[in-house]
């Protein structure tokens, strides 16, 4: 799909935000007091009494195609902002300075990297590749992060990258995760060589609807559990009919691929005999919300804002990071409890819980990423 | 004497059934409404963001007055007469039997209302009165409560702050300083070690990235002094974040060659080589 076959996103999310001006759905207090809501909901079994369809009767979709429609068009809107703020001035066909910040929330690690190598941009993703690239006229770093670990003697590689980085020539663009930024903003370095930083925008309702609908296209009708409404469908002004895809925005705080993930999670499908054959339905509902064991829980929540600072690692590397001897089954517990996801001994965060992970760390008072 | 009678018995009014059951369900609902808040409100502080923590724990106090002040002015016009001249005659009485009678009592009240708006103290502070250092985690209507860093609770009466400081680690803050100190000997490299202390500082899992991590050194007479400062995200991790400062500023100052302070030979005495 070409740029030119998309319906066109609002005006407000097809550029990028200055760091500092990003919209918030819902501020950092009214989403930590909404969480703690939703798990005293969950714990008194609160469910949805009036639900257009009983929840029972619908089993969880799984649609591999279905997926990676979804992604692959999220994905293009996203290198679509990322050439909207990026593409002209890496070619150098406009004026800007010559290092760039872009600074996201965790997400697919390779959105950055994959727009830089389908634009013919060199990537450095290791610190060995220095050498050779100090000669490219443009370059993108996509995963700061990467490049240090919270130890005193796991920054130098980092500060390599930074020293080459000064004595580059050319144009650089470099990708932080938010959380490694906020823990990066202390040293001088970061302001002195990058200046202002943009991120992704906020995505609301609207833009969410045109991303999401693009994705799913005609292959389903997509009815909201709790009002049995399409949630695609506009009134007579063009407007959404149906909340769901407002709360979906103000859920996942406004990062597309949050709400992308939230919806397939909360997808399904209802079973044989309650299914209508005439039409293929999907039906949706917001995922529950996700709790920190209560048991050795400032664990759970050190473990939780290591990973993400560092963003995806070892189990062994991760636990080198953390504040005490890890305690043992920490990360198995957060993969239990849907924080996590732990592949081959490899720690990355669950996607569609980051606005709880990010809620519980408010509550405790974590030093939360800035956007 | 039937003129005096007469003006004690207009200080009352008609006291009947009704009137003693309005007053104790009155005072009932009060304490019932202060022990919820007491309760409920640092109960559920602790799932909130620091900022709204500290709010909701400081309306705890002021709750407690505000539903007294209601109590009083419910039940004294079911009781008393209110005129201004009776209200002259009761204050009169009231003072004197307050002045004798349960003098201590009443100044540390008083200076529980006093600290309400002075504000030495809040919930969750850290403060020290006296040899006393903890977080406090009641304030009744005569003395604060605080729980140390051994889990005790201290009590003490509010009057205290008539004649001693108080000091106050946070101030109505979410976050305090910590100080981790190093001694290290004469002639190393004070600006390398200074900067490598520095980043064990910002390395620490516990620090509060909004605050400066700042080194000061100092000279004595047998080593120099770095006292690394920081800021914790959460006050009650202070002892773990001084205890990994210390931990890590060790192990990097050792990885570093950096040498260690030591007692000069001849300040040891026989008795301490033996």
């Amino acid at each position: 799909m070409t740029s030119s076959d998309r319906t066109e996103l609002p005006e407000h999310v097809r550029s990028l935000s200055p760091l500092g001006q990003y919209q918030w759905p819902r501020s950092e207090t009214e989403q930590t007091i909404g969480h703690l809501f939703d798990k005293v909901k969950m714990a008194f079994g609160g469910g949805q009494d009036d639900a257009a369809i009983d929840t029972a009767e619908l089993e969880r979709r799984s649609d591999d195609a279905l997926e990676a429609a979804i992604r692959e068009a999220l994905g293009a809107v996203l290198h679509d902002v990322l050439d909207d703020g990026y593409l002209g001035w890496a070619r150098q066909d406009v004026e800007g300075q010559a290092k760039r910040l872009f600074v996201h929330p965790p997400m697919d690690a390779n959105v950055l990297s994959d727009w830089a190598k389908r634009r013919d941009i060199p990537v450095l993703s290791e610190v060995a590749q220095l050498r050779n690239l100090s000669n490219a006229p443009s370059l993108v770093v996509p995963n700061l992060e990467r490049f240090f670990g919270r130890q005193v003697d796991q920054l130098a590689p980092l500060f390599e990258v930074f020293d080459a980085l000064a004595a580059h020539s050319g144009r650089v663009l470099v990708g932080c995760n938010s959380w490694a930024f906020r823990f990066l903003e202390q040293f001088d370095e970061v302001q002195l060589l990058f200046g202002q930083g943009h991120t992704f925008p906020a995505f609301d309702a609207e833009a969410l609807a045109i991303v999401l609908e693009q994705g799913i296209g005609a292959k389903a009708t997509v009815k909201s559990v709790e009002t049995g409404q399409s949630i695609f469908e506009r009134d007579g002004d063009g407007a959404l009919n149906d909340p769901f895809l407002k709360d979906l925005a103000q859920g996942s705080l406004g990062h597309p691929w949050v709400a992308a993930e939230m919806l397939l999670q909360g997808m399904a499908e209802a079973t044989e005999e309650d299914k209508d054959t005439s039409d293929s339905q999907l039906w949706v509902q917001l995922p529950a919300a996700c709790s920190v064991p209560s048991s050795a829980r400032d664990a759970h929540l050190f473990a939780l804002h290591s990973l993400l600072i560092h963003g995806p690692r070892k189990v062994a590397d991760l636990d080198q990071l953390l504040p005490n001897p890890p305690s043992n089954g920490v990360w198995s517990s957060l993969h239990r409890n849907g924080f996590v996801n732990l592949k081959d001994d490899l720690v990355s965060c669950a996607i569609r819980n980051y606005p709880d992970i990010r809620s519980e760390l408010s509550a405790a008072g974590f030093n939360l990423d800035r956007l | 004497m039937e003129d005096r009678v007469q003006r004690v018995s207009n200080l009352f009014n008609d006291i009947n059934g009704w009137v003693i059951a309005e007053i104790i369900l009155s005072v009932v609902l009060v304490w019932a409404f202060i022990k919820f808040t007491q309760k409920f409100l640092p109960w559920i502080s602790e799932f909130l963001p620091a900022k709204l923590r500290h709010l909701t724990l400081n309306s705890v106090p002021v709750l407690r007055v505000l539903a007294l002040l209601l109590l009083v002015v419910w039940i004294v016009p079911l009781i008393f007469n209110i005129t201004l001249q009776n209200f002259v005659f009761i204050a009169g009485a009231l003072s004197v039997a307050v002045g004798f009678a349960v003098k201590d009592l009443a100044t540390s009240v008083i200076a529980g209302f006093v600290a309400l708006f002075e504000k030495p103290y809040r919930l969750g502070d850290w403060i020290k009165i006296g040899d006393d250092y903890g977080e406090v985690v009641t304030i009744g209507m005569r003395a604060v409560q605080i729980r140390t860093p051994d889990d005790n609770v201290v009590t003490i009466a509010h009057d205290r702050i008539w004649t001693e400081n108080v000091l106050n680690a946070n101030d109505g803050f979410g976050t305090l300083m910590c100080v981790a100190t190093f001694y290290v000997a004469h002639n190393q490299d004070t600006s390398a070690v200074a900067a490598l202390l520095r980043t064990v500082g910002k390395t620490s899992p516990y620090l509060n990235l909004d605050r400066s991590v700042i080194v000061v050194a100092e000279n004595t007479a047998f080593c120099m002094v770095y006292k690394l400062k920081a800021y914790p995200f959460e006050p009650r991790n202070q002892f773990a974040f001084i205890t990994d400062m210390t931990e890590r500023g060790n192990a990097a100052l050792r990885a570093a060659g950096v040498c260690d302070a030591s007692v000069p030979d001849d300040l040891i005495t026989e008795s301490a080589r033996s």
